[in-house]
């Protein structure tokens, strides 16, 4: 690994770790770059990325999703469905959190969820509905 | 450039200076921070996610206040409860900018805050 005064290069995996003597990486703008479109499939869908689209796949359920797998602690995600689909987010204990614990339908690319990742859950931090 | 051109290190604070723009595939702010609540008031966070829990002297129920020395605007924080014992945030002048006043913290649900002058909600999730 290579440091740069608190930031640490991991070259073979891609990531940034700031801390040590950092205490803050400041910035103008931040951007997650385009999304990643992904497949739902047995209520399951594997994310890469904080910026999201998921779509349907092939497998057994494709327009309710339950678990999004990948991500570490500390993740921030938001997820979007594609353009023509009708998705249900699926509220579980060791899966998503969503408010109220009550599950959240979506059918439009401009209604997004954010989610922090923590104690192995997505726990939801906020929702637009800009439909 | 280099890898590591237009960041620019300074008392404790990275800084991309020769960029607008910052563009990452994924954002983590790693584990939380586990703060206890004493007396309303919780300490200065040394990170951008933490987790409140009720201290050990009176009023470890509600927090008006979270430290925020060394802090610039801008600052990005992220509230979540570490139990099932609530910790209620409560709107206060000059530190606290709530809308409603209240919220409830127990352990799944989230709240964002950004610093302005005080540290303003942005957004709260009750997810119990």
């Amino acid at each position: 690994m290579t440091a740069y005064r608190g930031l640490t290069h991991r070259g073979v995996e891609g990531g940034i770790i700031g801390g040590g003597v950092t205490n803050f990486v400041r910035l103008n703008r931040l951007s997650f770059g385009p999304a990643e479109t992904i497949d739902v499939d047995d209520n399951e869908a594997t994310a890469t990325k904080t910026n999201v689209i998921l779509q349907e796949g092939s497998s057994g359920t494709t327009d309710s999703v339950k678990f999004i797998r990948g991500g570490t602690d500390g993740d921030i995600m938001i997820l979007r469905c594609a353009t023509s689909i009708t998705l249900e987010y699926s509220n579980s204990t060791d899966g998503m959190r969503l408010q109220v614990q009550s599950n959240y339908v979506v059918t439009s690319p401009n209604n997004p969820i954010w989610f922090v990742r923590s104690g192995g859950k997505w726990l939801e931090l906020f929702r637009a509905a800009n439909d | 450039m280099g890898a590591w051109a237009g960041l620019v290190y300074n008392n404790g604070l990275i800084r991309c200076e020769n960029t607008d723009w910052l563009e990452i595939d994924k954002l983590n702010l790693g584990d939380p921070e586990i703060l206890e609540v004493n007396d309303g008031e919780v300490a200065t966070p040394t990170k951008s996610f933490i987790q409140l829990e009720r201290g050990t002297v009176p009023n470890i129920s509600q927090c008006h206040t979270i430290g925020a020395s060394g802090f610039s605007a801008g600052t990005i924080l992220i509230v979540r409860g570490l139990s099932s014992e609530i910790v209620t945030m409560l709107d206060s002048v000059g530190n606290l900018d709530l809308e409603p006043a209240a919220f409830g913290l127990t352990s799944y649900s989230t709240m964002v805050l950004v610093r302005v002058s005080g540290w303003s909600e942005v957004a709260r999730s009750d997810n119990n």
